[in-house]
Order: C-alpha cells, then structure tokens, then sequence
C-alpha cells in the first residue's frame, strides 16, 4: 500500500450535510458526472455533490473503489494474481452483499447513481425493480415499490384492457 | 437536498425512464405502465419510447394466419409469443362496419395493420376505397381521409400501371406515428402519395411525383414490362429505406422515406432466382441472402447464400445449409428471417410443415414453429410488420401442396383441391374464379404457395388495366435487353398464377 500515494491524484468531494471525503480521482471518475466535471477543469479543490447526503455518498464510494479498474483501494495486488473470471464472480458476489439494504436508502443509490451517472451502480440498483416489474402481479408491483394506485376506476379498467396481452 | 424518497413514485422522471429502459420484455413495459399514472406518463413520452425501441427492437412473435401461430419452445421468440396466444389481430371487430362493408387487411408493419374498405365494383383503387390503420393490440384505429381529388388527378385512371398501398414508419421514426403509402406506377411517372399521421390532428396527404420513373426505372419506351410480371415486386423495408425488385432490369428500386427520394441499386447477375431478401448485417449496411437449392431430386440439399453490399457491389460471404428438405423465404421481422419448410425430426418420420428462423445478424438457423397449414404470411412482431414474398418458385409450392392434400384436414384438403386443379388446368375461366377468390385473404388456405401473384389482386392492375394485359401474360422476352449480357432471369419464372394466357 505504501507505493499507493504515488502519483496518485487525490480528490476532495464534499456532502451538503458537511462531509468531506477524499477519494482517488481514477475512483471518482468513474462517475461520469464527475469525471466531466474534472475534464472541464471545474474541480480544483473539492467537488460539492449537491443531492446526496453523506450516508449515501460513502456507500457510493464504497461502490466506485470497488469497482474502479485495475488497483482499487480495496483489491490492492489481488488482480495480479487471481484470474479475471473468478474477480468477476468475487465483484458479483460483493454487489450482491452491497444491495441489501432498506428500500428507501436504495431508492437513494437509484437517485445518486443517476446523478452522478454511474452505469454499472445504476444497473445494479434498478435491478431489484426490474425484478419486481417482471416477476410479480400488478397489485405486488404496487406494494413492493410502495406506488399508489393513482388511476381512476374506469381509467384503469380501459389502460387495462389495452395491455391485456401483458397479463396473460 | 431533495426530501428522501419513500416510493417509486417519488423518483424523479429521468430516474423512473432509466430504470424503465431496462426492462427488456415489452409486456414487463406495458405491465408497468398500468401501475399508476406517473409511470404511465413516463412510458408514454414520445421521447423515451423512441429511446426504448432502439434498445429494445420489437420481437418476432410469430406467423399470423387464420389464427395466431405463435413461435414455440425452444425458440428465444416464444417467451414473448406466449402472451398473445389466442390474442384477436383481426381488427375487424374494431373497425365501425355495416353489413356488406367488411374490412380486409392489407398490411402489416410496427404493430399496426392498414385494411381497406370494399371495392367498389368498378374501382379497386386504394384511393377511392376507406382506409383505416388499427393498433389490434391497443385496441385504437384511425380512420384515413379520402384522397383529395386534385391529388388524385395527378395519376389518371388511364394511364396507371399498378397500385400498392402500404404501412410505413412516421417521420423521424417516432413510433408513435405512421405514414401510409401509396405508390401508382405510372407509364410516365411515379406518383406516391403519403399519408402522415398526426397527434391529435387529422393527418393529411402528399403527393411526390417522380417524372424520372419511367427513363430512369424502366427504360422501357414501350412500357411492355408492366404488362408481363409486374414492375415493382417483394416490397421489403431495411434501415429507413423501401426496395423492390425490378425484375427487367435486375435492380432494386429505393426509396428512402426519410428525404422521400428514389435510387436504384444494380442486383448480383448470377442471381437465378426471385426470391431474396434484403437484411441489415449491421448498422447501415445492406446484406442479401438468396435459397438455393440441388435440382437433381428431392432430397437435395437445400441453402441460403449471403451476400453483402459494398461499394454498391454485392461480395458473396458464406452459404448456410439449412436442415429441410425444402423452403420458401416468407419475411422478415424482428431480426430475423422465416422460412418456411418441410422437414423431418427423424428418417422415420413423415414430413412435417413449419417454420425455421434465420438470425439476421449471427446468421444462426433455429426451429420456430410448426404450422397446421399454412395461409398467409403476414408477421406480426409485438411491433408487428411485415413482408410479402411473391412466390416465384413453383416446386416448392407444389410440394407443398402435395404435401397438404396428404394432411387428414378437411378443409386443408378441400382447399388444396381447387389449388390443385387450378394448377393442372389453368384455364381462364378458373383462372379467374380463383383470382377473385383469393382475394379473401382470410379463408384462403395455401393462398401464398402458389407461385407469383397470387397475394396481389389487392393491389394488382389486373382489373384497373381491364384486359389489356391478356395478350403478352407470359414474360416478355424481347425485354431481355434490359439485362446485363447472358443474364434472363425471368426464363426460369412460372407465369403469374392469375395471369391469362391469350389462349
């Protein structure tokens, strides 16, 4: 770890609730919103990441260091040794440890991932909706996702029956 | 900061559209959208639909005939295919109708069907006929305006060739609107008028005259190539452009619906046969695969040969055997191309009749589905469209239909029985009792096996030109000059089925 400070570029984002974290900047990029942001030169000291309290920033960050390529903060060496396959299978298993939380905190990491544009974060965190879309019935869809059921009584009846084939 | 959110529906639209365009199965979208309605609001924006239908092509779902053969398992298309088992694509009980006044089908494309009102009996003319565009799967139609008749005078009853009304996708591509088409072949000009669709508006029609047509597309001073095999056949469309197959002068004819302009490139001399079709290998480009066949004996092989354009030259790629004992190109449709074929499971087993897909990017051949018997090939795709081949092949067809009159089925046997007549005597009166019987698309079995023209009467001058096509039914050979040197494909076609022989 010692030679990790060396040329390594480091970058300060900062929380609305006052948070500071330092972060390698190959980390933060891979937020496109912030890698745009260094790109065009607006970012000499520190970032301000408008959105996102700081309980969600360190998760998010949690999620670019482990997922920046080649050495993240966390792998270390381990790319020089174990194969990409099973670094692949050992990245799959993290992310699904990462998701398990409480719907509110990931209907956060939907809203910071899409804000700071990070593919693979959102990919992964739609993922849980995508299933509940795809596996379950409306009045499920509704509970799960916590939506309210907005239509009214002969509203829903017809955009029902126009997408009658999608129930079958 | 904004306030936590608790619920799906507090997510911000732009959010709501990622998560939904990664919904890959189109019931799962349709699903959604009827949850509540913000996400309703989402999915119905023009703007994310278009992006959705980019990422997400509209699948092949199956064959519709009489009734909907859906793909089966094992194929990727049956997961989708499975919802619309049953499912009722005629659109005619949607459309207003009167006793008498029936609706018929005339296309397919993007989910939407195009349908014509009655003929009137003297005039079969799309433009003087009611047209109506039905979504059968939302359940909404449009009814056309009539043709204004300053745009109708623009192509006099006298001096047009032959008609084609046809689905088109709507400007920009928005798949939310469409256009109709309806392109008459004139001896001097090519007219095609278009409808535009509009939200919430009436639409409205266009004409675009092409005076070009008949130097630049035809080159036939006298205009004989109309009266033998039709000038502009095997309507298909590939990466925002329309090509048909101008059979005397071995070309395609473009038409680019974006810039609404005509181009014509030159077919593959070698090419013996009509039956081809046109595929998109990859963005922007153009690939052609062609059947082939051994013409020894029926246990030949049979296979498709690929062949892609560059530099407006086809470059042979690879053949692809295919596992039948014989086929027919039918479309294409969702990425893929159907044939259809008999075949066998085993070398004890009789032939069966059924459908085999051709991936048109990996060029994988799979089984699709089995067909009972086989009417008519229009495809619907979830976002349907569609392709009709004329059948310029005899053998297959009548392999076919030896294939049918073997079948327990009664009513494939019946009708496989007048085809078989029709074929063996080929006499004009039953020529022509069977031509207007084929018109009713819909109780027609085998319809599209006969060789040709037998799918056009819709849109065929045949009665629009009265009886002077009768004297030179038989392709005219002293056309031959419009083709490269040693090339007559035409030689090896069976005459149009509805054709009258001057006898």
């Amino acid at each position: 770890m010692a030679t990790r400070e060396a040329g390594k570029k480091m970058i300060m984002l900062k929380s609305p609730d006052g948070m500071e974290f330092e972060v390698e900047e190959a980390v933060a990029m891979e937020s496109q919103t912030i890698r745009k942001m260094i790109e065009d030169d607006c970012a000499d000291t520190a970032i301000l990441i408008p959105n996102i309290n700081s309980k969600i920033l360190s998760r998010v960050i949690e999620y670019c260091n482990k997922h920046v390529p080649t050495t993240g903060a966390t792998g270390a060496a381990a790319s020089d040794t174990v194969a990409p396959a099973a670094l692949a299978e050992d990245l799959k298993i993290w992310d699904a440890e990462f998701i398990k939380v409480n719907r509110a905190t990931r209907f956060d990491l939907i809203q910071a991932a899409s804000y700071l544009n990070i593919k693979g974060l959102l990919d992964l965190t739609s993922q849980t909706t995508i299933d509940t879309i795809s596996d379950n019935s409306l009045e499920e869809i509704r509970s799960f996702l916590s939506t309210k059921n907005d239509y009214l009584p002969e509203e829903e009846q017809t955009i029902r029956r126009e997408n009658q084939w999608a129930f079958q | 900061m904004a306030p936590p959110a608790t619920s799906m529906a507090d997510i911000p639209d732009v959010m709501l559209e990622e998560i939904f365009l990664r919904l890959t199965a189109a019931e799962d979208l349709a699903r959604a959208s009827t949850t509540c309605p913000s996400f309703r609001r989402v999915i119905a924006d023009h703007a994310f639909l278009r992006r959705y239908r980019a990422l997400h092509p509209p699948p092949l779902i199956g064959l519709l005939q009489d009734t909907f053969s859906p793909a089966q398992p094992p194929h990727p298309s049956a997961v989708a295919a499975r919802a619309f088992l049953g499912f009722d694509f005629s659109c005619s009980s949607l459309l207003p109708s009167t006793p008498g006044h029936t609706w018929r089908p005339v296309d397919f494309f993007d989910g939407r069907a195009l349908l014509a009102g009655p003929a009137d009996k003297e005039d079969r003319q799309f433009w003087v006929r009611d047209l109506a565009v039905c979504d059968p799967i939302h359940h909404r139609y449009v009814l056309l305006p009539a043709v204004p008749d300053d745009l109708k005078a623009l192509a006099p009853q006298l001096d047009l060739l032959n008609l084609e009304a046809f689905l088109a996708p709507g400007q920009n591509e928005d798949p939310l609107s469409f256009r109709v088409m309806c392109v008459a072949q004139c001896t001097t000009k090519l007219l095609i008028l278009v409808f535009y669709s509009s939200l919430g508006g009436q639409g409205q029609w266009h004409a675009h005259t092409f005076d070009q047509w008949s130097g630049q597309a035809t080159s036939a001073s006298d205009g004989s190539f109309i009266h033998s095999h039709g000038g502009l056949s095997n309507r298909q469309f590939v990466h925002g452009c329309f090509y048909w197959h101008l059979h005397f002068r071995n070309e395609l004819l473009v038409l680019d619906v974006r810039a609404m302009e005509l181009s014509a490139i030159d077919l593959p001399p070698e090419r013996g046969t009509n039956s081809f079709v046109l595929v998109e290998p990859a963005e922007g480009m153009l690939g052609m695969l062609t059947e082939g066949y051994g013409e020894d004996n029926d246990s030949d092989p049979f296979w498709l040969t690929y062949s892609i354009l560059r530099n407006n030259q086809w470059h042979f790629n690879k053949v692809i055997q295919l596992p039948v004992n014989d086929a027919a190109l039918v479309g294409v449709a969702g990425g893929y191309l159907l044939l259809e074929a008999l075949y066998t499971t085993t070398a004890q087993e009789a032939l069966k009749f059924g459908c085999f897909s051709v991936d048109v990017k990996t060029l994988q051949v799979e089984f699709f589905a089995e067909l009972i018997c086989s009417t008519i090939c229009w495809f619907p795709t979830i976002i349907v469209c569609t392709n009709y081949l004329k059948r310029a092949r005899s053998r297959h067809s009548l392999k076919i239909l030896m294939w049918a009159m073997d079948q327990a089925n009664s009513s494939v046997r019946v009708t496989t029985q007048r085809w078989a007549a029709f074929i063996s005597f080929d006499t004009t009166p039953l020529a022509l009792a069977m031509r207007a019987w084929t018109l009713r698309f819909h109780e027609t079995v085998l319809a599209l096996l006969a060789p040709a023209s037998a799918l056009a009467p819709i849109c065929d001058p045949g009665r629009a030109g009265g009886d002077s096509h009768a004297s030179d039914g038989a392709p005219d050979r002293s056309t031959s000059a419009f083709h490269p040197t040693g090339t007559t494909p035409s030689n090896s076609d069976p005459p149009p089925l509805g054709a009258t022989h001057g006898k």
